[in-house]
C-alpha cells in the first residue's frame, strides 16, 4: 500500500470522523436541553396553573331580605336568634340571581340549580349579615358573593359544559360576566382562610403556620445541635477511633431515606416518647435530625477554612479554647454555616414523606394556636389538594407549590447573597 | 549589673510523636533584656520558643520533659493553666496575624476578655497609648475602627506588638517578626524592640544573625535540635567557642 | 403563665447568685491575674442551681401525679375505671381552662354533673398550687444553703473558666452523640419492629413470597405479605429513572466540561442545579397531573401503544429528571479532576475532541461515574412522593414499562397512615419493607462513596 491510498483512506475517514464528532457535541446538547425543557415544562406547567387562584370571582346582587321567604310566610316585627340562624337563606339568594338573570329571556331558568352558581359560603356571610343588623330585614341589599367553584373554574375557562354545569348555567355565567355582574378581584381569602371542604373557601394559612411553627423549630434545635457537633469534632475531639466513628456515621445518616427518619419519629418520639402526634413539635423532632449531618459537614468545611494563624494569635493573647472558639471561629465561619443552615432547611420545607408517617396528612380545617396543636405542613397541602378530584383543588395545589418554589428560590438567593456580604476574606 | 534570671531551663527535651526536636536545652534568659536565637532553619529554635508559653499545646503529637521556670514558677506542670501563662508571656508571630475586625477591637481584644479594664474611657485611653508605643497612632489616628486588613504589612505587625503589650506581659516572644517584611518596616520593628526592651523581657527568633547582632544582648544558637552556644551576643560573633558557631556565622551552614 | 412562674424564680434566683458570687470574688484577695471574674460567678451559679432545679422538676411532675391520684381516684371511686379515667381528664382540662381565664365548657361525663367537675377542679388547683408554693420555698432555701457552702468550701485559686470549659466540652459532647444516637436509634426501632413482624409472618414467605396484598391479611397473613413484587416495582422504576438520568447526566456533563464555554457554562450549570433543589412533592405533583396525561397521548399517539397513567415509564422519567443534576454535578467534578496534561496529550496526537473524551477521559473517569450513578440508584429507590403520588397502589409483578407497579416507600406511606394498630401484621409490616429500604440504600451509599473516594484519591 502506497503513501497515497494510505493517506486517501485515512481522509475518508476523516470525513466520518468529523460526522461522528458533530453527533456526538449533538448528544450533548440534546441532553442539557432535555433536562432544560423537563424544568422549564414543571415550572410552566405549575406557574400557568396556579396564578389564577390569586384571583377569584364575585357575583354584585341585590338580595332582597324578604321575611316571606326567610321564615316560610312566619311574619313577625322580631325574630330570636335561633330563628334567625335557621332561616332559608338559600330561597333569597336563589331568588336574587333569579332577578339578575331576568333579562336574559333565551334562559329557562327554572330548570337551574340557582344556588350552584354561588359559593357555599354564601349562606353564611347573609346570615352574619342579619345577625349582626336584624334590621336590614325585609330591606333590599347589594352584597357581593362569592362564585361557587365550579363557575369560578369556567369563568378561568379550566372546565367546560359537562356533569358539573349545564349548557343553561354557563349561558347564565357568560351572561353575567358580560354585563359586569360577575367581577374578579384580588383572592385574599386564600391567604387568610385554611383549608376546607369547599375549593373556593379553602386556603393555605393554616399549612403556611405549621410549616412555619416546624421550621423555627427545627432551626432552633438543629443548628444549636449541629453547630455544637461540629465544633466539638473540629476543636476539642481527639483524633482516635470514636471521632472517625461519629465521621462515617454523620455521612451514612445524610444517606439514609427520609420516609425512615418518619418511621424513627413515629416509633421513638411519638411512641416512646409520647410527643402528641400530627403537632409541629413532633415534626420537628423528626426534621432536625435530618437536618443534622448537611450542617454538621457544612459547618465543619467551613470552620476548617478558619487560618490557623488567627487562632494562633488568639492563644499566644491568653484567649481560652471557648474564647477562641466563641470570638473568632465562629464569626469567621459564620457564612459557611448560614450557607449550611439555609440549604438544609429548604430541603426540609419540602421534606413531606417523613411528616406523613406522623399523621401530619389528617384534614385540619383551623390554623394552628402553637406548637403542640394539629396542624398539616405546606407539602403537605399541597399533597392532600392534589389528590382531590375537583378542579378548584388541582388549582389550589399549583398555586401552593408555585408559593413554595418561589420562596425557595428567594432563600436560595438570600444565602448566596449573605455568603458574598458576610464572607471574611483573608 | 544586675543579673536577674527572669527563665530558667533546665534539661528540655521535645517530642513530635516519635521524632525528637530537642535536645536537652540548658539555658537563663535574663530580665529587661533581649535574647535572639539563631540558627539555621529546622534547628528547633521556635520550637523552644513555643515552649515558653506553651503554644505547643495546640499539637496533639507533641510531648516535652525537663524543667522550665519563669520568676521560680515550673510552666511546665499539668495543673498550671496555659491561658493564664500566656497573659504573663506575650507573642508576636512569623506573618501579622491581626483579627478580621477593626485595628481599635485587635488592641481591646486582649483587655476586654481578660477583664483588665472597668470602663469605656480607661479602655480607650490604653488602647491609643499601645498605639502611641509603637509608632502606630500617628498614622492611623482617623482610621483607628477600620478593618485592620487595611494596614500594610509592617503596621499589621506593629499592630500585633500593641496588642500584645496591651494586656502588660512581662515577657514577649517573637518568632521572626520581620520576615515577612520590607527592610523600612524591618528597621521600624527594629527600633521598637529597642525600645521596649527598657521595660519587657524580650525573646526574638531570627534567621538573619545581622539582626540578632542589632537588637539583642544575649544570643542562643541552635543546631539540629541541640542548643550549641549561648552567651553575649559580641562575644558570640566576635569569638564563637563552637566550630559550628563559626562555619554558621560565616555562612558554611545555613 | 402557671407554668412560667417557676421558670421566673429560677431566673430571679440565677440572677442574685451571680451577683453575690461576684461580689464575694471581688472582696477577697486572690492570686489570680486575670481580673474576669464572671467565670466563678458562673460556676457558682451553676453549681447552685442544678440540684435544685433538677429536684423540682422530679419533684413538682411527681407530686402533680401523686395529687392526681389520690385525688381524683378518690372522687369517682364508685365509676367504672374508663369513666374514672375520662373523669380525671376532663378534670384537668377544666383546671387548664380556669387557670388560663377561659370560659369553662361543659364537661359533664356520664352521670357526674359538670358543676361536681368544677368543684373538683378548684379544689385540684389548690392543692396543686399549695404544693407548689412548699415546692418553691423549698427549692429557695435549698438554694441558699448550697450557696453558702459551695461558697465556704470553693478553692479560689483554682481556674473557674477552665471549669466551665470542660462543663461545656461536655455539653457539645453530648450533641455530638445525638448523630450516633439517632443511627442506634433508627436501627433499633426498625429491627425491633421487624423482629415482632417475623414472629407472626415467616421470614421465607416475606423475602421469597410473589403477592403482596396487605388488605388480606386478616384471612391469610401468611400469603399476603411478599416481598418481590414491590422489589420488582421498586428497582424497575429505579432502574428508568437512573437509566435517563445517567444518559442525560453524563452527556451533560461531558458537554458542560469538554465544550461549552466558562460564560455559558455559568449560566447553565446553575439552572441545572435548580433540578435538584425542587421538593420531591412538586415532581410528584407535575407526574401525576401533567406528565402522566401527556405521555399516554404521546404514546398512544406517536406509537400506537396504551399504557397505564399510572405506568412506571412515568414516574422513573420524572424521578430521572430530578437525578440528573446529583449525576451531573457529581461527573462534571470527576471529569474538571481529570489533569489538563492527559486532554493536551491525546489532542496532540491528532485526535477528535469526541475520541478523547471517549478512550482517554471517560476510562479515567469511569470509577467515579458509576459511584455517582450507584448514589443515583440510592436516591431513586429512597424516593418515597414522586411515587406514592405517580405509582400504582396494586402490587403487580411485571417488568413491563407501561404497566403500574408499586414501589417500597409507597406501600410504607400507605400502612403507616392507614389505621394506628401498632401491633398488627400490617403495620408492622411497613416497619419490615422500611428495614429493607434502610439496608438497600445504605449498602449501595457504602460501596458509591468508597468507589468515588478511591478514585479522587488517584488524582491527589
Amino acid at each position: 500500500m502506497s503513501l497515497n491510498t494510505k493517506f486517501n483512506k485515512s481522509k475518508r475517514k476523516l470525513f466520518r470522523r468529523h460526522l461522528f464528532e458533530k453527533f456526538f457535541k449533538l448528544f450533548g446538547i440534546l441532553s442539557i436541553s432535555f433536562a432544560l425543557i423537563m424544568l422549564s415544562a414543571l415550572l410552566f406547567s405549575i406557574f400557568s396553573k396556579g396564578w389564577t387562584a390569586f384571583y377569584t370571582h364575585y357575583l354584585n346582587v341585590e338580595v332582597s331580605f324578604s321575611k316571606e321567604i326567610l321564615f316560610n310566610g312566619n311574619i313577625k316585627n322580631s325574630y330570636s336568634e335561633q330563628e334567625i340562624k335557621n332561616a332559608s337563606y338559600d330561597g333569597i339568594i336563589a331568588e336574587a340571581v333569579r332577578n339578575a338573570l331576568q333579562q336574559e329571556t333565551s334562559l329557562d331558568i327554572d330548570s337551574m340549580d340557582l344556588n350552584s352558581l354561588v359559593s357555599t359560603n354564601a349562606v353564611a356571610q347573609l346570615r352574619n349579615m342579619v345577625l349582626s343588623n336584624p334590621d336590614i330585614l325585609g330591606t333590599t341589599q347589594s352584597v357581593r358573593l362569592l362564585v361557587s367553584s365550579n363557575a369560578d373554574m369556567f369563568l378561568k375557562s379550566y372546565i367546560g359544559s359537562g356533569s358539573l354545569l349545564n349548557d343553561d348555567e354557563i349561558a347564565a355565567i357568560e351572561f353575567l360576566r358580560v354585563n359586569k355582574s360577575i367581577i374578579s378581584k384580588f383572592n385574599i381569602s386564600f391567604f387568610m382562610n385554611s383549608d376546607s371542604r369547599y375549593p373556593e373557601l379553602a386556603g393555605i394559612r393554616g399549612a403556611f403556620l405549621g410549616s412555619l411553627y416546624t421550621v423555627v423549630l427545627t432551626i432552633i434545635f438543629s443548628v444549636v445541635i449541629s453547630v455544637g457537633a461540629a465544633v466539638y469534632l473540629q476543636e476539642f475531639a481527639p483524633r482516635n477511633r470514636f471521632v472517625k466513628f461519629v465521621e462515617v456515621n454523620i455521612n451514612n445518616l445524610a444517606a439514609v431515606p427520609s420516609i425512615v427518619f418518619g418511621l424513627l419519629g413515629l416509633i421513638v418520639f411519638q411512641q416512646f416518647f409520647g410527643v402528641p402526634r400530627s403537632t409541629p413539635l413532633l415534626a420537628s423532632f423528626i426534621l432536625t435530625l435530618m437536618a443534622l449531618p448537611t450542617i454538621i459537614i457544612a459547618s465543619r468545611l467551613s470552620m476548617s477554612s478558619v487560618p490557623f494563624s488567627i487562632k494562633e494569635a488568639a492563644y499566644g493573647m491568653g484567649s481560652s479554647r471557648l474564647q477562641v472558639i466563641t470570638h473568632h471561629l465562629l464569626p469567621i465561619s459564620l457564612p459557611g454555616i448560614l450557607t449550611g443552615v439555609i440549604l438544609s432547611i429548604s430541603r426540609i420545607i419540602g421534606e413531606t414523606a417523613p411528616v406523613l408517617m406522623i399523621g401530619m396528612v389528617a384534614f385540619v380545617s383551623t390554623a394552628p394556636t402553637g406548637v403542640l396543636s394539629a396542624s398539616v405542613v405546606f407539602p403537605v397541602q399541597i399533597l392532600l389538594w392534589s389528590n382531590s378530584p375537583e378542579a378548584g383543588f388541582i388549582e389550589k395545589a399549583s398555586a401552593a407549590s408555585m408559593l413554595l418554589l418561589i420562596f425557595l428560590m428567594f432563600i436560595n438567593w438570600v444565602s448566596i447573597y449573605l455568603r458574598n456580604k458576610l464572607e471574611v476574606k483573608f | 549589673m544586675s543579673e536577674n534570671k527572669k527563665i530558667m531551663v533546665q534539661k528540655v527535651n521535645a517530642f513530635y510523636g516519635a521524632k525528637q526536636a530537642l535536645f536537652d536545652v540548658n539555658l537563663h534568659v535574663l530580665e529587661k533584656e533581649v535574647t535572639a536565637f539563631i540558627g539555621p532553619s529546622g534547628c528547633g529554635k521556635s520550637t523552644f520558643l513555643r515552649c515558653l508559653n506553651r503554644m505547643n499545646d495546640l499539637i496533639e503529637t507533641f510531648s516535652m520533659n525537663g524543667s522550665i521556670t519563669i520568676d521560680g514558677v515550673e510552666i511546665t506542670a499539668k495543673d498550671l493553666d496555659p491561658v493564664e501563662l500566656r497573659m504573663k508571656v506575650g507573642m508576636v508571630f512569623q506573618k501579622p496575624n491581626p483579627f478580621p475586625k477593626s485595628i481599635f477591637e485587635n488592641v481591646a481584644y486582649g483587655l476586654r476578655i481578660h477583664g483588665l479594664t472597668s470602663n469605656k474611657k480607661e479602655l480607650e485611653e490604653i488602647v491609643k497609648d499601645c498605639l502611641e508605643r509603637v509608632g502606630l497612632l500617628g498614622e492611623i489616628k482617623d482610621r483607628l475602627h477600620d478593618s485592620a486588613f487595611g494596614l500594610s504589612g509592617g503596621q499589621q505587625q506593629r499592630l500585633c506588638i500593641a496588642r500584645t503589650i496591651a494586656i502588660e506581659p512581662n515577657i514577649i516572644l517573637m518568632d521572626e517578626p520581620c520576615s515577612a517584611l520590607d527592610p523600612i518596616a524591618t528597621a521600624k520593628i527594629e527600633n521598637l524592640i529597642g525600645e521596649l526592651s527598657s521595660k519587657y523581657t524580650i525573646i526574638i527568633v531570627t534567621h538573619s544573625m545581622q539582626q540578632a547582632a542589632r537588637v539583642s544582648k544575649n544570643t542562643a544558637f541552635f543546631h539540629l535540635g541541640k542548643l550549641v552556644e549561648f552567651g553575649k551576643t559580641k562575644d558570640i560573633f566576635s569569638n564563637p567557642k563552637d566550630k559550628k558557631t563559626e562555619d554558621y556565622i560565616t555562612g558554611r551552614i545555613g | 403563665m402557671y407554668l412560667l412562674i417557676p421558670f421566673i424564680i429560677f431566673i430571679g434566683l440565677a440572677g442574685l447568685i451571680y451577683y453575690y458570687s461576684l461580689r464575694v470574688i471581688r472582696s477577697r484577695q486572690t492570686n489570680k491575674i486575670s481580673k474576669n471574674y464572671s467565670y466563678f460567678a458562673v460556676y457558682v451559679s451553676l453549681w447552685t442551681l442544678l440540684p435544685s432545679f433538677i429536684i423540682f422538676f422530679i419533684g413538682s411532675s411527681f407530686s402533680n401525679n401523686l395529687i392526681q391520684k389520690i385525688f381524683l381516684g378518690n372522687a369517682f371511686s364508685n365509676q367504672s375505671a374508663i369513666v374514672q379515667e375520662v373523669a380525671a381528664r376532663e378534670v384537668l382540662s377544666i383546671a387548664a381552662e380556669i387557670r388560663s381565664g377561659a370560659v369553662i365548657s361543659d364537661h359533664s361525663v356520664g352521670d357526674i354533673s359538670n358543676a361536681l367537675m368544677v368543684e373538683l377542679a378548684h379544689q385540684y388547683i389548690h392543692y396543686s398550687n399549695l404544693s407548689m408554693i412548699g415546692f418553691i420555698a423549698f427549692i429557695t432555701i435549698l438554694t441558699s444553703l448550697t450557696f453558702f457552702l459551695i461558697i465556704k468550701k470553693i478553692d479560689f485559686s483554682s481556674s473557674f473558666q477552665r471549669k466551665i470549659e470542660k462543663f461545656v466540652k461536655n455539653i457539645l459532647l453530648l450533641f455530638t452523640s445525638i448523630a450516633v444516637l439517632t443511627t442506634i436509634g433508627i436501627v433499633a426501632s426498625l429491627l425491633f419492629e421487624t423482629l415482632k413482624f417475623f414472629r407472626e409472618i415467616s421470614i421465607i414467605r416475606f423475602l421469597f413470597g410473589t403477592t403482596w396484598s396487605p388488605e388480606t391479611a386478616d384471612f391469610d397473613p401468611q400469603n399476603s405479605f411478599g416481598i418481590i413484587p414491590l422489589l420488582s416495582g421498586t428497582f424497575l422504576i429505579a432502574f428508568i429513572s437512573v437509566f435517563i438520568a445517567s444518559g442525560f447526566g453524563v452527556a451533560s456533563a461531558i458537554y458542560m466540561s469538554e465544550y461549552m464555554s466558562k460564560k455559558m457554562r455559568k449560566i447553565i450549570k446553575p439552572l441545572i442545579e435548580i433540578l435538584a433543589g425542587i421538593p420531591s412533592i412538586i415532581y410528584g405533583f407535575f407526574a401525576a397531573l401533567t406528565f402522566a396525561p401527556f405521555l399516554v397521548g404521546f404514546m398512544s399517539g406517536i406509537f400506537n401503544l396504551s399504557i397505564s397513567s399510572e405506568s412506571a415509564l412515568n414516574a422513573g422519567i420524572v424521578m430521572g429528571v430530578m437525578i440528573i443534576p446529583l449525576i451531573s454535578s457529581i461527573s462534571d467534578d470527576i471529569l474538571s479532576a481529570i489533569p489538563n496534561s492527559m486532554r493536551e496529550g491525546a489532542m496532540g496526537m491528532g485526535s477528535m475532541k469526541n475520541e478523547m473524551i471517549r478512550k482517554i477521559l471517560l476510562p479515567a473517569a469511569l470509577p467515579g461515574i458509576i459511584g455517582s450513578i450507584l448514589l443515583g440508584v440510592s436516591r431513586a429507590v429512597g424516593e418515597t412522593m414522586i411515587v406514592v403520588m405517580a405509582a400504582s397502589l396494586a402490587a403487580n409483578l411485571t417488568l413491563n414499562p407501561l404497566e403500574p407497579v408499586t414501589t417500597i416507600t409507597t406501600q410504607i406511606v400507605m400502612l403507616v397512615q392507614g389505621d394506628q394498630e401498632f401491633n398488627s401484621p400490617k403495620t408492622l409490616s411497613a416497619f419490615a419493607l422500611g428495614f429493607v429500604l434502610l439496608i438497600l440504600t445504605l449498602l449501595l451509599n457504602i460501596i458509591a462513596i468508597q468507589i468515588v473516594n478511591r478514585y479522587r484519591r488517584k488524582y491527589q
